[in-house]
């Protein structure tokens, strides 16, 4: 951790918080889901809820730490570059993740799925989507901050 | 390609350290030492802000290549 600038024990933080948070929610959520008891869309709303402020406590309170112990950067063209590039493959994620459940959803609405079933599912993934976009905007800024942009 | 001068550069500079050329130019030091690695190019602005700490032209500093 020693050789890592701020902006890199940031992205760490972000990263291993919000891994904690989709392993707490998915951990409980897929398992339900094999199981053929999945919770309903009522019950997931507030767990979701719940676990994204956990998470956001969770982050709050490292970078605040980080702030008073490490010796904080200001940002410059580089880090706006990373941020963008970065932001860009996060995007790319989620829009093609959001493609790809329109057509899953579209696919159970023409072969007559439960919907109740169908919204819970299309929640867990849009959760997990949400994490899968965040999780590569962020490698991505570790990436270009090792190995160049 | 872009390759530069900038560590010869310091070092003539009576061994100016990374950090302090960073102050001067008003970037952190990991982004001049991106610049010095070739992992990234500045852009012109702090280019000329570079070799102006030097007091050499840009092309004293830069040098492009074609690949």
């Amino acid at each position: 951790m020693t050789n890592l600038s701020y902006q890199e024990k940031n992205i760490w933080g972000s990263l291993i918080a919000l891994f904690a948070g989709a392993c707490w929610f998915l951990g409980d959520a897929i398992p339900a889901f094999l199981a053929g008891t999945p919770p309903s869309p009522e019950r997931l709303a507030p767990w979701i809820f719940s676990i994204f402020l956990a998470v956001l406590v969770i982050e709050l309170a490292y970078h605040v730490t980080l702030s008073v112990c490490a010796r904080r950067d200001r940002r410059d063209e580089r880090d706006a570059l990373i941020e963008a590039k970065a932001g860009r493959n996060g995007y790319y994620v989620l829009g093609g993740g959001l493609i790809a459940l329109g057509f899953h959803v579209g696919i159970w609405q023409l072969v007559g799925a439960d919907p109740a079933l169908n919204l819970s599912i299309a929640i867990v993934a849009i959760v997990t989507l949400l994490v899968l976009a965040e999780s590569s905007h962020l490698v991505s800024k570790l990436v270009y901050y090792r190995r160049g942009v | 390609m872009i390759t530069n001068r900038i560590k010869t550069l310091r070092f003539g500079a009576d061994q100016m350290s990374q950090q302090a050329l960073a102050d001067e130019v008003g970037v952190t030091r990991q982004t001049i030492n991106a610049i010095e690695g070739d992992k990234y190019s500045p852009s012109l602005e702090v280019a000329f802000r570079i070799a102006a700490v030097f007091g050499v032209g840009l092309d004293e500093v830069f040098n492009w290549e074609p690949e």
